[in-house]
This record gives C-alpha cells, sequence and structure tokens, in this order.
C-alpha cells in the first residue's frame, strides 16, 4: 500500500467530490465513457469487502468488485458539469460541491489558473435591485402587449445631430443633400462577440443559424458580431452576411480572409465592431489556449498550433483619438463607408471619458460604444482577471449616458451594454432596466452558450471552456465532443428564447405606455435599495 | 314631457344635477324627455319606467356617453352630433345619434341598438359583446369610423354603411378588427388591410335578410330613408368574422433543421475547413467518438486469461481469441464505449485506456 | 384629463366665446385652473401691435422688480391694461395681488437690430424676469411678445372668468386668435407655469394628454435653447419640440409630427421619403412623444395646428363657418358657439394627421 502523505492531493481538496453510491451501480460504464475530465475511472475494489461479481452472468464465479474512482490529479479534477449524472441509468453517481476544497491554493502550483466563464466572485446583482416601478394606468394608458404594435428597434451607426443633417427645405419638404454615416435599426440585442475557437465550429455555427433564422422566419433583425477569431469564408460570401458584426481586436485573426472575401461578398456586414477590450478580462488581451488550436482555427486564423494571445492593446494605437482616426477611418473606408464602425471596451473607472472622447468624433465615423461590464463571459482568461478585474456595467453605463445627456449628445454614438445580461435567466428584464437607464440595447453572450446547453455557471461550475474539455461540444475543437453538439437543436432554443424575450420586452414595455424603447425612461424604474438609487439617479422605494 | 334647460347664461347644470332631475322624474313616473344639454354625461341610462313603459329621450348637445348602460324601453335620439363613448355598455336601448359621435362608439355593447347617422370615431365597436341570453347588439353607422375599429369585438352585429365616403381609403379606418374574436362586421366600400385573424367574405343570404331587415329601420331614425335604394344593392356590401378559434391554429413554423437544409448555406459554414456531417453523438458514443480507447497489451505475457474484462465489459466489446493456442483479448471498437471498466477491472494491468 | 380648445376667427372675438366653448366640457376636467393664450389682439391692444406685450402675474414687489429691471435695460412702457378684477366673495380663485398686461417699445439700441435679434431679446427678457421674480416668489411672467397676451390662474375656470369680468364681452379684450385651457390638475401643488397653454417666442401650445417620455424629452431639450426650461408639465416638452422644429431647424411644419410620433420603421421603410423620414427619427429620438395625446399649436404667422398621438388615445374635433373655425377636446364645445355650422364638415383628426387652419380660414389636413 501506498503510504499517503499530508501534502499529498486528496479529494477533500478538490472543489468538487462525486458521490457515488455503489449499490446503485450497474457498472454500466457510461459516467467513465462521458466524462471529459478524465476525473473517473473504473478500479477494483480493495480486498477485504464483501466479494460482489463484476457485471458477470447468474451463475458464474463471482469477480472482483469494481467501482468508480474519482482522481485526485488537479489535472483531472471533476469540473462538476454533471454529466456523469446525466448519463447515470441509476442516479448512483453526481458531483457535489466541496465548500472545504483548497483549489484556489493547491491550483496555482502550476502559473495561473486559467479557466472560462465570467467572474465568480462579483455575481452582485444590481438589476435585480431595480423594478419597473411607474406603471400606466390612469391617463397614461397601459399598451396591450399583444396586440398593439411596438417598434423594437435600436440604432447601430453614428447618429447626426439634427442641425448637423444635410436637409434643404425645399417648398414643404426636406430633401436629402448629401449621404450621412449608415445607421441601421436592430433588434436591441446583439448575439457577443463569441470567436471561432472560443467556440466550436457547431456551436458557433448554431448561433449563426439561429440568428439568420430570427431574422428570415421571425422578423427579428438580431444581429450577431463574429468575435475576433476570424469569419469562415462560405459566409462572407454569402448574402447573410448581412446579418454579421465582424469584429477586429488586437490579434486581428482572420482578417486576411475577410478582406480577401470583399470582392465577392453579396451583400455587407452589419457592422464592425473595433474590440478595445473585453469586461471578462479588461487590460488583457484574448486567449486561445493551444488546446483549441486546431488545423481550422490555424487556417481561419493564420498560424500555427500554439497558445494564441492578442495582445492588450491595438499595435500601433497611442491614445482613443488615434484609434479613432486608424481603425475607425480604416474600417469605415474598406466598406465604403457604407458600414457601421463600432467601438467596444472594457467597463472601466475612465468609460465615460474615453465615450466623451468619442463623443466628438469630428468625421462621424464612429458608429456605437459598446461597454462591456465584469460580469461577462469568456472563452479562456487568467481566473485572477476574470474574478478581480472589471467594472459592474449598469452604473458605468449610466454614467456615459448622463454624460451624454449633459452635453446634449445623447444618442449620438448609440451605447450597447453587455455583460451578465440575462444571467439570472431573464435577460429581457435585464435588458428594458438597462435601455431605461440608457443603453440603446444589450449584449448576449454567456446566455447563448447556455441556450446551447452550456452548463457553466458563476458558481465555479464547469468553467472548462479553455481546457479543450468542454463536455458539451460548444467550447472545444475536439471533433468528439464538437459531435456532441445538435446544431438545429441548438439553433432552436436559441430561436425560442428569443420569441420570448420579444414577448416578455412588450411585457414590460406594455404597463409603461410604451411603443418605442423607452431609451434613458429612468423614471419608469425605482430601486429598492438607497444606494444603487443614488448612485442610478433613480427613486428609491420601500 | 319633462323639458330640462340645462344651461342659463353661463350657469350651467352639472351632470350630477341633470342626472339626478330626471332620476327624480323617472320615479315619479315621467317617461318623455327633452334634454336641452351642454355636455353633460350619461344622458339616458340606466333607468326604467316603473310600470314598464317606455322612456323617451330628446336631447340636444349631450356629452359623453350618451345612452351609456341604456335598458330596454329606453330610446334616446340625439339630435345633432355627441361626443366619445355613445351607448357604452348597451343592455338593451335604442339610441339614435343623427349626426357624427366621437371615439369608442358602441364600446362594450351587449344588446339593444344603436344608429349613428354619421360618421363614428376611433375605437368605435371595441369590445362588443354578444350575451347569449339577449339578442345581439346591433351598431349601425351611415358613414364610416375612424382608426381601431371594432378592437377586441366579441359579439354583435356592425354596419358601417360608407355613404358619401368617395374616396376614402377604408370605410373602417386604418387598422380595424384587431383581436376581433367574434360577431360580424357588414360594411360597404374599400377597407385597409386586416389582421390574419379574420376574414372578409361576401354576404349570405341569411346575411342579407339582416340588412334589410334593418335597414329601413335605421334610416328612418336618421333621418335618411331617401338612401334605401342605393343601400340595397347588395353585391356592394361585404362582411368581416373572425375565424373560427380552431382555425387560428398558427403555421406551425419551419424547424431550424429544415431551416438549415433549404435556406442555410449548404453543408454548413465551415465546411471548407472542417467537413462536418452534423449528426449527433450521445455522451456515451462509440468508434471515433469515444474519449479513451482500451488497448489490450500482453507484451509482458502478464494476462491470466482470466476472462474478468470479458465478463465485465458492460457493451460485450471485448472478445477472447485463439491463436496459436495462446488467449488474445480484442475490443471492438464499434461497440466499445470506452468506460475503461476491461482496465479497471483486469488485475493484471494489461489493459489501459488511451 | 384637461380640457382644451382653441378658436381662430376672421372677426376678433372675446374670452367668453373660449368660456363658452369650454363650459359644456365642465365634466372633463376638475376646474382646477384655466389659462388661454390670446393672439392678434384687438381692443385695448390694437394700438400696439407691433410692441412687445408682457403678461405678468405677480405681487407688487414683483412689479417694482419688473419696473426696476425694465428701465434698466432701456425698455419703454408705452401702454398698460390693468384688469378690474372682480373680487366676489365665494370665487374660487387664488388670485396673484397683481396683474399687469404691458406694451413696451423696444430699447433704443435695439432700433435697427434685425427682427431675430429683437426675438432674442424678448425671449431673453422674459427668461430674466422670471428668474427675478421666482427668486423670492415674487410672481409669474407668461408671455411678452407682440400681440400675444397670456391670462393664467388657479380656481374654478368660471369663477376665474368672472374674477376677470371675462363674461361680458366689453370689447377691450379681443382677439383673432385664442387658445384656451381647462385644467385637470394632475399634481398635489398647482404651478402656474404647468398651466397650458405654453408660449415661446412666438409659438404657443396647448395639449391634453399625456408624455410618457417627459424625462428623456427634457433631458434632451435642456441642451437644445436657453429657452427650454421650467419642465414643470409634460406638454411643455411638445412645445419646445416645435419650437425646435419649426424656429431652430426651420424645417417645414409636416415634420413636427414626424418627430413627435415617428412612423414604424416598418412604414417608414415602404416610403419614397424613407431617407429623410428615418434621418429624422434618428436623430430626433430623444423628442419622441410616448402616450395619449391631443395637441393645439399656434404659430407666430396665426396658423393654427392640432394633432393627436399615434394611438388616438385623447378626443379632438374641428369645425366652423365662414368666419369661426374652433377646435375642441369634445363637440359638445363646438355646439355650444357655433351651432349652426355644417357639423357634418366636422373634422376629427387621425392619428396620423394634421391639421393646419390659416388666416383665411382654410384647412388644410394631411397624413404623415
Amino acid at each position: 500500500m501506498e503510504t499517503v502523505k499530508t501534502q499529498d492531493i486528496g479529494l477533500n481538496d478538490l472543489p468538487w467530490i462525486l458521490e457515488y453510491r455503489p449499490e446503485r451501480c450497474t457498472l454500466c460504464g457510461s459516467c467513465t465513457a462521458a466524462c471529459t475530465a478524465g476525473a473517473i475511472r473504473f478500479e477494483r475494489e480493495r480486498p477485504g469487502n464483501p466479494a460482489r461479481k463484476a457485471g458477470g452472468e447468474e451463475g458464474s464465479t463471482p469477480g472482483p468488485r469494481v467501482v468508480v474512482r474519482q482522481s485526485t490529479a488537479l489535472e483531472r479534477a471533476c469540473m462538476g458539469c454533471g454529466m456523469c449524472e446525466k448519463v447515470c441509468p441509476g442516479r448512483a453517481i453526481r458531483p457535489v460541491r466541496n465548500p472545504d476544497h483548497r483549489f484556489p491554493i493547491v491550483g496555482r502550483a502550476h502559473g495561473p489558473i486559467k479557466r472560462g466563464g465570467r467572474t465568480n466572485l462579483n455575481v452582485q446583482r444590481t438589476l435585480d435591485a431595480i423594478v419597473v416601478g411607474r406603471i400606466s394606468q390612469m391617463t397614461d394608458p397601459a399598451l396591450d402587449s399583444e396586440r398593439h404594435t411596438f417598434d423594437l428597434r435600436a440604432p447601430l451607426g453614428r447618429v447626426m445631430l439634427p442641425r448637423e443633417l444635410p436637409l434643404r427645405v425645399r417648398g414643404d419638404s426636406l430633401e436629402l443633400e448629401e449621404s450621412t454615416p449608415p445607421v441601421s435599426w436592430i433588434y436591441p440585442a446583439i448575439f457577443s462577440d463569441m470567436s471561432i475557437g472560443a467556440l466550436s465550429t457547431r456551436a458557433w455555427e448554431a448561433i449563426a443559424l439561429a440568428c439568420a433564422y430570427l431574422n428570415e422566419q421571425c422578423g427579428l433583425p438580431v444581429r450577431m458580431c463574429s468575435g475576433e477569431g476570424g469569419m469562415p469564408v462560405r459566409l462572407l460570401e454569402s448574402e447573410k452576411l448581412r446579418y454579421m458584426i465582424l469584429q477586429i481586436a488586437s490579434g486581428h485573426f482572420g482578417w486576411n480572409r475577410i478582406l480577401r472575401a470583399l470582392p465577392r461578398m453579396k451583400a455587407d456586414p452589419a457592422g464592425v465592431l473595433i474590440k478595445i477590450g473585453q469586461g471578462a478580462k479588461p487590460g488583457d488581451g484574448g486567449l486561445l489556449p493551444a488546446a483549441k488550436v486546431a488545423p481550422h482555427i490555424q487556417a481561419i486564423r493564420g498560424v500555427p498550433r500554439a497558445t494564441l494571445h492578442s495582445p492588450p492593446n491595438h499595435q500601433g494605437l497611442y491614445s482613443i483619438e488615434e484609434s479613432v482616426q486608424k481603425m475607425h477611418l480604416s474600417l469605415n473606408a474598406a466598406f465604403g463607408f457604407r458600414v457601421p464602425v463600432a467601438i467596444k471596451c472594457a467597463a472601466s473607472a475612465t468609460s465615460v471619458s474615453v465615450y466623451n472622447n468619442l463623443l466628438r468624433d469630428p468625421y462621424k465615423i464612429c458608429g456605437g460604444f459598446f461597454l462591456d461590464g465584469i460580469q461577462g463571459g469568456t472563452g479562456a482568461a487568467n481566473e485572477i482577471s476574470l474574478d478581480h478585474t472589471g467594472h459592474p456595467i449598469v452604473s458605468k453605463l449610466r454614467d456615459c449616458y448622463m454624460a451624454a445627456v449633459a452635453q446634449g449628445l445623447q444618442g449620438q454614438i448609440p451605447l450597447w451594454a453587455g455583460g451578465g445580461i440575462g444571467m439570472t435567466g431573464n435577460a429581457a428584464a435585464d435588458a428594458f432596466k438597462m435601455i431605461c437607464l440608457g443603453a440603446n440595447g444589450v449584449v448576449l453572450g454567456k446566455l447563448l452558450i447556455q441556450l446551447l446547453g452550456c452548463v457553466g455557471n458563476e458558481h465555479g461550475r464547469c468553467n472548462a471552456c479553455a481546457s479543450g474539455r468542454c463536455p458539451t461540444g460548444i467550447c472545444t475543437q475536439d471533433p468528439r465532443l464538437v459531435a456532441r453538439l445538435d446544431v438545429d437543436k441548438g439553433a432552436e432554443s436559441i430561436v425560442n428564447y428569443m420569441l420570448t424575450f420579444d414577448s416578455e420586452l412588450r411585457k414590460l414595455l406594455a404597463p409603461v405606455g410604451n411603443s418605442s424603447l423607452p431609451v434613458g425612461r429612468s423614471d419608469a424604474l425605482v430601486a429598492t435599495d438607497k444606494a444603487v438609487a443614488d448612485k442610478l439617479h433613480i427613486q428609491y422605494a420601500c | 314631457m319633462l323639458r330640462i334647460e340645462t344651461l342659463h347664461d353661463h350657469k350651467r347644470m352639472s351632470t350630477q344635477e341633470v342626472l339626478l332631475a330626471i332620476e327624480n322624474a323617472v320615479e315619479k313616473g315621467e317617461t318623455e324627455f327633452d334634454i336641452r344639454a351642454s355636455g353633460q354625461h350619461d344622458i339616458g341610462g340606466p333607468l326604467w319606467n316603473k310600470s314598464g313603459g317606455k322612456l323617451t329621450f330628446l336631447v340636444s348637445n349631450p356629452g359623453q356617453r350618451v345612452g351609456a348602460m341604456c335598458l330596454p324601453g329606453t330610446e334616446v335620439v340625439v339630435n345633432g352630433p355627441a361626443p366619445a363613448d355613445v351607448g357604452w355598455l348597451n343592455a338593451g336601448g335604442r339610441i339614435t345619434v343623427r349626426g357624427d359621435v366621437g371615439d369608442t362608439a358602441g364600446h362594450c355593447a351587449a344588446a339593444g341598438v344603436i344608429y349613428i347617422g354619421g360618421r363614428a370615431g376611433t375605437r368605435s365597436g371595441s369590445l362588443m359583446k354578444h350575451d347569449p341570453l339577449y339578442d345581439p347588439p346591433e351598431l349601425w353607422v351611415l358613414k364610416n369610423v375612424g382608426s381601431f375599429s371594432f378592437e377586441f369585438m366579441g359579439g354583435g352585429k356592425a354596419v358601417v354603411c360608407g355613404c358619401g365616403c368617395e374616396g376614402l381609403a377604408s370605410v373602417l379606418g386604418d387598422r380595424p378588427c384587431v383581436g376581433m374574436v367574434g360577431g360580424a362586421v357588414y360594411f360597404r366600400g374599400p377597407v385597409g388591410e386586416l389582421p390574419p385573424d379574420v376574414r372578409c367574405l361576401p354576404l349570405t343570404a341569411e346575411d342579407v335578410a339582416f340588412l334589410d331587415g334593418g335597414l329601413e329601420a335605421f334610416l328612418e331614425a336618421v333621418d335618411k330613408p331617401r338612401l334605401r335604394g342605393e343601400l340595397s344593392a347588395w353585391e356592394n356590401w361585404r362582411k368581416i368574422e373572425p375565424l373560427p378559434f380552431d382555425a387560428r391554429e398558427r403555421e406551425t413554423p419551419l424547424s431550424t433543421a429544415s431551416y438549415r437544409a433549404r435556406q442555410w448555406i449548404a453543408d454548413g459554414i465551415f465546411g471548407d475547413v472542417y467537413p462536418d456531417d452534423f449528426r449527433v453523438q450521445g455522451l456515451v458514443a462509440r468508434g471515433d467518438y469515444r474519449l479513451r480507447v482500451p488497448l489490450w497489451n500482453n507484451d509482458g505475457q502478464r494476462c491470466r486469461d482470466c476472462r474478468l474484462c470479458v465478463r465485465a465489459c458492460p457493451e460485450h466489446a471485448v472478445t477472447r481469441k485463439e491463436e496459436d493456442g495462446k488467449a488474445i483479448y480484442l475490443s471492438d471498437d464499434a461497440r466499445c464505449i470506452g468506460c475503461g471498466l476491461c482496465a479497471g477491472v483486469c488485475p493484471c494491468a494489461v489493459w489501459t485506456m488511451r | 384629463m384637461c380640457r382644451i380648445g382653441s378658436i381662430k376667427s376672421k372677426a376678433p372675438v372675446a374670452p367668453a366665446r373660449a368660456l363658452h366653448l369650454m363650459l359644456p366640457q365642465q365634466e372633463g376636467h376638475d376646474n382646477s385652473g384655466f389659462a388661454m393664450v390670446m393672439q392678434d389682439l384687438e381692443g385695448a391692444f390694437s394700438h400696439y401691435k407691433d410692441k412687445p406685450l408682457l403678461s405678468l402675474a405677480c405681487t407688487p414687489r414683483g412689479v417694482q422688480l419688473v419696473n426696476d429691471y425694465m428701465e434698466q435695460k432701456g425698455f419703454v412702457q408705452i401702454a398698460q391694461w390693468v384688469p378690474d378684477t372682480a373680487r366676489l366673495p365665494g370665487l374660487r380663485i387664488s388670485a396673484m395681488p397683481r396683474y399687469v398686461f404691458r406694451n413696451y417699445d423696444y430699447p433704443e439700441i435695439y432700433r435697427y437690430r434685425t427682427q431675430e435679434e429683437r426675438e432674442d431679446l424678448l425671449v431673453d427678457t422674459r427668461l430674466a424676469l422670471r428668474a427675478l421674480l421666482e427668486e423670492n416668489n415674487d410672481g409669474y411672467v407668461y408671455s411678452f411678445w407682440p400681440d400675444v397676451l397670456t391670462l393664467k390662474e388657479i380656481g374654478d375656470p368660471a369663477d376665474i372668468a368672472t374674477y376677470f369680468r371675462l363674461w361680458d364681452d366689453d370689447g377691450r379684450l379681443e382677439a383673432r386668435n385664442i387658445v384656451v385651457q381647462c385644467r385637470q390638475n394632475t399634481n398635489y401643488d398647482i404651478v402656474r407655469y404647468a398651466a397650458h397653454p405654453f408660449f415661446l417666442q412666438g409659438y404657443t401650445l396647448c395639449a391634453n394628454g399625456e408624455n410618457t417620455f417627459h424625462t428623456r424629452n427634457t433631458e434632451m431639450q435642456r441642451s437644445l435653447h436657453r429657452g427650454y426650461i421650467g419642465f414643470e408639465s409634460d406638454s411643455q416638452n411638445f412645445l419646445y419640440t416645435l419650437h425646435y422644429v419649426l424656429h431652430e431647424l426651420r424645417w417645414p411644419v409636416q415634420y413636427y409630427k414626424h418627430v413627435i410620433t415617428p412612423l414604424p420603421f416598418a412604414e417608414m421603410a415602404r416610403r419614397p421619403d424613407h431617407k429623410v423620414l428615418t434621418l429624422i427619427r434618428e436623430s430626433l429620438a430623444h423628442l419622441e412623444i410616448n402616450g395619449p395625446n391631443a395637441i393645439i399649436c399656434l404659430l407666430p404667422n396665426g396658423d393654427m395646428l392640432a394633432c393627436c398621438d399615434s394611438k388616438k388615445l385623447r378626443p379632438m374635433v374641428v369645425g366652423g363657418d365662414e368666419t369661426t373655425v374652433a377646435i375642441s377636446s369634445e363637440v359638445c364645445g363646438l355646439n355650444a358657439i357655433l351651432p349652426d355650422r355644417d357639423a357634418s364638415r366636422d373634422i376629427y383628426p387621425n392619428e396620423r394627421e394634421t391639421i393646419v387652419i390659416n388666416n383665411n380660414l382654410e384647412v388644410r389636413r394631411w397624413k404623415q
């Protein structure tokens, strides 16, 4: 027998312990076959226990007793995804959260802990301390959410001040004298930028499919942002490119193929999003672990198999002004100034300055400010960034809006807010409140992969996105796991959710008596938390 | 006959004063009223004569809700136009307005008849109902109605004659019949876009009989008997009915799978870099989709040929063969799920998982 | 809900006519206030039509403050009408101590200034007086504009009329345009500035409704013009947007409706002018209104304009004869003052319509 020493890692050091009931186990092998972490395997029970046959036929000699054992190896630590529980026919096994675990201590032996998901520490829900408190009842009647027509559209693109519009009076009418920056009015929820690479081909395709379906079959002009992992050439060359917002981040991955496809594009993309930072890991660049850099990712991104880092900064950008100049100008020019170009930053104590800088935008080329809060998700990051850096989105969005109000520039550069929208599954309520606080629309990310089947959450469950061992085939490039994901079913669940989202948004618009989006209608909200009320300049109620 | 002058110079009787005066008179048996109103509300109902006699109200310049909650046996005649809510909740009265009426005329009427000798405003006929204990309510309009007409209509009969509406795009206004679930709207003239859950039909003989039977009384009431001939050209009429509840089933949406097959990019958007048959593997998979694969390696000649692996394998994937008198164990890739039971049970570590 | 009305006449009419327009609509409001703006005046003011007229309700100290300020700025008072009030017992009115209606001549230095500069001076002067009076609660200044008179008071409209002797037409107070409101108070405290009609630089507006986009309208308007202040009523937003669209942007009148109640995107997309309409909706998204409304506007050139909210949730009717056209929340008002008009020609504005009546009483109406 091996000697066990105190410093050896034991099961109780791990965040998840498998509760196993051998008397229920049929030894079918499903759990070990399904476990992507390799956390469990069959082992012979130590002698001294009552003999038990190992699945042999009746009447045969009893074999040694075999049981499912959990590995204590850190690299094979159970991640709590629960696939074993899901496949077990006898309810013999399930992961149980271990409150006494020492993983944050022992897990750092080989460098920073890397994982996916979102912050597991800052999961406060400001939005849940806000309710839609101004209900139209008497003289400003509520609308009927089923029957009345609603105009749920949000701008993407640079909106001009009314005085700057190139309109000339001719007789009783106004005529447009010259072109204006492109603005599209889209659905107020954008499918966020999760890259090809971070997501599996099937997961990415399922989201793209859902997006196109919502446009073509349901009349919801939802847009999807590519993420910074390039674009599939076939999509670039398809009419359906019109639903896609192309992202360019500091790594500029995939832009060779995007540019090469330009002459063959049948439609303009919906927009370009310059990613400066990401709420999940602000100040840190993109990260794609080598485990996920499969051949097709290498091809689309134009790099060999390696862990891919995007620099935290865009190389060659010295300042915000520079970014407006170089990135905005070049990307506007690349699509003939026909496609809105927006910018995405991680929410930060300095976001208002950034927004103010953008608002000056003398060339009218900044078509949106995407603000991403600390509760945003990621496919891979250092846990220290995920948990300890970032800025809550709600007050920062509000600050930016109020900064625009102070200058009379609200609505000029649309505000899109993301990071934790739909964290509790109630994305429509979150979206409505954010819109009332000044957002033109919201960005959904983590929620989408949860709809595809992701079981990860902000309480440390799974979060294996960085490992290549995603049990649901969503955040992996392992073809064996990718094959687990049903594209059609995944797309369908996103479609269904969005249709519900749409109904629920109306259910909130109707009682406040609005048929178009109440951007900045903070008077519709009350906070049940005084500090929240004060910070957001809304009424306190109790 | 009781005449009430409600305005003396600029001293106006309030609605309350007028209604109490009427009520007192009805109580005392008065049945005929001439109300010279100045915008007072609710004239005409709900009132009844104790001995079952008929109550008649001749009204000029009423305010809102003339004939509201009117009961059978009451007749209200307004000379000239009237504001909103004429015949609101009409429960059996006969209400005639010889002019235009404001918004929501006939709103929630469930019995009786309302005759409008001009136009009716926005949301006219909304939420009309039919109580099966009584005859259905009728709302007759000589000219046209405003937008959102017959919203949520649940029963009764509305007739829009479209007189003098030449050049009008829709005699039913914009966005009519939204949420209509019952009743019928008869109309003469053009109509705008209708919601998907109603249908526009030609008249049946029964419809013609209804209109023919009611037209004369209507035209008499609004003092336009000469229009009888013009309006009796039944080929110019149509009717709107809601689709029966069962026929309202939403068409089954295209499945995402069919959408992908028919309208998505053939073979998927990654077909060029990552060919995919889109078949879905379960969490427990075989063949190439196994996460781990058993390997039997007896180079060290440790196998005791105990056959535990054969017995343990839940998928019956492990087989034993003899070659040159030596036992060889094989795992069939097509059956094996990579669970590792063979390796787990093996006393000699001949099986390993890769 | 308030009740609103207006009269536009070729022949000058007295306020009594407007009062009779409103009288049958009494149950539509709570008798908490009365206000009117008169434009194109006759009677006492007929000789000073080009001289700015100050409409003021204040304390004696307020009068002094105004006198001092106006003198200091070089305005010369050339006429004054002080209403002979009937201080009868039992009248339900919260009267101010003084009501002052005065014509001034422009300061000497403005003799050769442009019309625009003079208009700016007038609005700046009104704003300065307002601030001055607000400091110690010394009163209210409602309008300061040539040929425009504003009277507002808290109380029962009929009693207010008695107090100012408006029921009797003595020929001293007459105008060709009158916009009037009988007030439904929706606030605990009644603020005189919150009573319609509102006035700014020749634009008068009166509304019956609720603006659920008050906050976002207000937040936008604060930075658009120095005259966009107060916001005591959510309907002030409508006036400021009217002023902004017509006076500041100088857009044709049809675009007012497009700004306050833009067409749904889907409908806009089908129109030949969809680019212009979309740009307007985009740039002025924060001036969109939501909620039920009927709106009456009086423009500097005397045009009277009427429109409703996009769901037509408030009543409104326009009717008239050869000499007079009136707008009323309810037809019983028209019946009271124009019983012999051809009622079959009354106009009930549709939710998409704008109605404009010019000084020849020609009515233009169009759908947005």
